[in-house]
């Protein structure tokens, strides 16, 4: 089994983050205790979102899922706690014998973009008890498409229109049921309506399991966000509540920096890859005033391509400097 | 006769009817999309009253109806003619009395019932304004009269805001509780719902010009369309739709049913039942009744599927799809439920229809199971055949020779006669085995370069390897 270089992945590392702060948010709501949680999540070789979240918040239990086995023996490897409970199966297998005892957090963190994928959702939310917390990536990730492709001749251009007809038929025969709206050729050309398809369909998959309509829980949804540390990813996060509680979690939450509670469009995350000497420096401007303006001419060169970008790099990094990871830590 | 008298003393028994049934109980019957598809369909006769033909290829331009809501209320607005003032006494009863001699064509509206019962489905008030020339007019339902058991008549206004166009708008508010969780928490999902119902069962109306925006959206119609080789020329053995028309008793019926795709593989099918890739979603049945699909995709016995010879429906028959269109001036002569999305199974005319609906289907059925062993040749024969729609299917029928059908309804058929594979060599035999998905891919590898190369094929090469091995 391989994986991709986790260490290249700053803005993963962000998205896990985001998850502790959400932690961090929740533990202060009304009759939350966070010693009744337990999360579950596909920690991959190296354990790191267990290995996080332990750091933060020992007091919740970890177990680790994952089906393949050679995976599964370098993540005993990796054990960093004899409390951390490591499974060898695979998540369908998991959730049929699953009986929530207490609250749970589940991490889907997939790393495709597959029908089953959202079904494994659904099962989850339908098993999780209220004020149980539910995350799911998703590769978001526009493919090369015929809505791409840019005819080279008038022949091509006939082949090209009955591929695109095709192709939004063959997507709408998998996931007709999902989609909110229509499918049109801007779905398949631009990456951001096609992260908001995505974050749609995860949208009308989540009504479908938790319907507001059944009277028992709905989902109310946290955080929203999308990265690209080589491919598109959406994370979508939320919790499962009553429908009476929806009104005072969604009080709690607003103050939190990164909460977009109405499926507003998602977050981008989008750090860029900085020194410990370069963050060092830029210590003392932080929280920036004005919105990474400072930090982008702070360090006297450019950090990407040109001014503009390393700019917005550094607009990014004055949003989620805190979850910025520390390698030297982990790496050892 | 001497007059009956009971202990009580009283010589009638009251059977006024009760508003709450109305408004409980009828609107038990149909679910929250069917309802609203109810409103869409008095736009469509709306449309038809004003024009006064449905002919032609697009008879419906120009019109639209405009659906929006929220957690709080339900609008539908369209520019469909508005509800003629002489039609007023009738609009707003609860179902319609005998002798209301409208003369209309080929509308659905029937039992007189479809809007109220929507409206009673959907919330407490409502307020529907409309102007039909130079009527114009508000009516208004509150909570005060649907809880007033005595009242049945409703107060007319002179529209409080003057219409630019001829048209009605009807807007629905104090929703019920479940209905508001479908409008406001569950919007998503509740639009996805609808514009999938609208985008199937008003795909024929679409298509004919008709606009309808759920939420400021417009819907995207999905009509099926048929495999045709060669529409043009004569050909002998070729893909093509097996199609029957008829009329009887003022009621015209044309049905088709063929191919919507190539038909699939072992592991298309495989595919499909693991929910992994295709999808069953445009196999099966749609029953048109006066352009408006009642039955959408069925695969089921109602649409003569598991019955007299057709086997069950099955992942395998994904390619299969049928059309059968029932159009009539009178709507009650049409074969349909009181919610007009179903068959009413026990109408004669459409069990007659049934037939023909099986024995076109046999067909398709008997050509997939005979050529599911040889999806490449049959991928050739699909090669030529253009997809057609209904009405293009119609217009090619026109050049097609039609041979007479004997029986009750009579009519006439177009019966493909599709390419048949030669027997099957009694000395072949089929080999298939299961081996772990890492190891296929391994191999996989090794022999195309390709972890995603199909199992058969790798299998294929497999065996072809060692043959040749053993031959040497
Ligand atoms: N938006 C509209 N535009 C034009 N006419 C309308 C509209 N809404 C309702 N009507 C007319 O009002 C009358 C009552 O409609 P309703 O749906 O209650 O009964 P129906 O259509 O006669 O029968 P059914 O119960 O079979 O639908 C019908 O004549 C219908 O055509
Ligand atoms: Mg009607």
């Amino acid at each position: 089994m391989r994986h991709p270089p986790y260490h290249l992945r700053p803005n993963k590392a962000v998205d896990r983050f985001l998850l502790v702060s959400l932690l961090n948010v929740l533990r202060k709501y009304e009759g939350v205790d966070l010693r009744d949680y337990t999360y579950y999540g596909f920690g991959g070789p190296f354990l790191e979102d267990c290995r996080l979240l332990h750091e933060y918040n020992p007091e919740i239990k970890l177990v680790s899922l994952e089906h393949d086995n050679d995976t599964y023996k370098r993540q005993e490897f990796h054990r960093f706690s004899r409390h951390i409970e490591i499974l060898n199966n695979s998540l369908m297998n998991f959730l049929t014998d699953f009986e929530s005892k207490g609250r749970d957090i589940f991490w889907l963190d997939f790393t495709d973009f597959k029908l089953e994928r959202f079904n494994e959702y659904m099962t989850v939310l339908n098993k999780v008890g209220d004020l149980s917390i539910v995350k799911i990536t998703l590769r978001a990730q526009l493919d090369e498409n015929p809505f791409k492709r840019e005819p080279a001749s008038r022949e091509l251009e006939k082949d090209i229109e009955n591929d695109k007809q095709n192709y939004l038929e063959e997507f709408r025969a998998k996931y007709g049921k999902l989609l909110r709206r229509p499918l049109d050729e801007s779905c398949f050309s631009r990456q951001s309506i096609y992260l908001q398809l995505i974050q749609d369909m995860l949208r009308v998959k989540t009504e479908q399991a938790l319907p507001a309509a059944a009277q028992a829980n709905v989902f109310q949804v946290l955080n929203s966000s999308f990265y690209a540390d080589q491919t598109y990813m959406l994370s979508v996060t939320g919790i499962v509540c009553t429908i009476n509680q929806i009104e005072i979690i969604k009080k709690h939450f607003r103050s939190w920096q990164y909460a977009n509670l109405d499926w507003k469009e998602p977050r981008r995350i989008d750090v860029p890859i900085l020194s410990v000497k370069e963050r060092l420096h830029l210590e003392k401007l932080l929280p920036s005033e004005t919105k990474g303006k400072d930090l982008a001419k702070a360090l006297g060169y450019e950090i990407d391509r040109d001014h503009k970008e390393s700019q917005r790099k550094m607009r990014y990094y004055n949003d989620f400097y805190r979850f910025y990871p520390s390698f030297v830590k982990v790496i050892f | 006769m001497p007059e009956k008298k009971f202990s009580n003393g009283n010589k009638q028994v009251d059977a006024t009817p009760v508003k709450s049934f109305f408004v409980s109980m009828l609107t038990r019957d149909i679910t929250l999309p069917y309802a609203i598809l109810d409103l869409l369909d008095n736009c469509v006769d709306g449309i038809l009253r004003t024009t006064n033909s449905g002919h032609g290829n697009t008879p419906y331009k120009g019109f639209k109806a405009e659906i929006d809501f929220d957690k709080d209320s339900f609008c539908i607005h369209d520019n469909c003619g508005g509800i003629p003032w002489n039609l007023s006494d009738y609009a707003f009863r609860m179902g319609r009395p005998a002798g209301r001699g409208e003369k209309l064509i080929g509308t659905v509206g029937t039992y007189g019932i479809g809007m109220k019962r929507a409206i009673f489905k959907i919330g407490k008030n409502c307020s529907i304004t409309t102007k039909n020339g130079k009527d114009s007019y508000e009516i208004n339902i509150t909570p005060k009269w649907i809880l007033d058991e005595g009242d049945w008549r409703l107060p007319v206004e002179r529209a409080k805001q003057s219409m630019k166009e001829d048209g009605t708008t009807i807007v629905i508010d104090k929703l019920y509780p479940g209905i508001s969780a479908q409008f406001g928490h569950d919007k998503a999902s509740f639009e996805a719902d609808l514009t999938d119902k609208i985008a199937t069962h008003y795909a024929f109306i679409i298509e004919k010009g008709f606009s309808v925006y759920v939420n400021q959206v417009a819907v995207k119609p999905r009509p099926t369309s048929l495999l045709f080789a060669d529409p043009d020329r004569k050909t002998k053995k070729a893909i093509r739709p097996f199609i029957y028309k008829t009329n009887v008793d003022g009621v015209s019926v044309f049905l088709t049913v063929g191919f919507t795709r190539p038909i699939p593989s072992q592991e298309e099918v495989q595919d499909e039942q693991e929910e992994k890739k295709y999808s069953s979603l445009g196999a099966g049945w749609t029953v048109l009744c006066n352009d408006r699909a009642v039955l959408y995709c069925d695969k089921t016995e109602v649409t003569g599927w598991g019955e007299a010879g057709v086997p069950n429906y099955h992942t395998q028959f994904i390619a299969i799809s049928g059309i059968v269109e029932f159009i009539s001036d009178d709507p009650s002569k049409l074969p349909t439920t009181t919610t007009k999305r179903g068959i009413n199974s026990s109408s004669s005319l459409y069990l007659q229809v049934k037939n023909k609906m099986r024995e076109g289907m046999l067909l398709f059925t008997q050509y997939t199971n005979k050529w599911k062993t040889d999806i490449k040749q049959s991928k050739d024969h699909m090669r030529s055949g253009r997809a057609l729609r209904l009405q293009e299917i119609k217009q090619v029928a026109s050049n097609l020779s039609f041979m007479p059908v004997k029986g009750v309804i009579g009519g006439e058929q177009y019966k493909p006669s599709l390419p048949m594979p030669k027997p099957i060599e009694p000395n072949r035999i089929r080999i298939s085995f299961v081996r772990k998905k890492h190891e296929i891919q391994l191999v996989g590898t090794y022999l195309f370069e390709d972890a995603e190369a199909s199992a058969s094929k790798i299998g294929e090469r497999c065996f072809d390897e060692i043959l040749k091995e053993a031959k040497k």
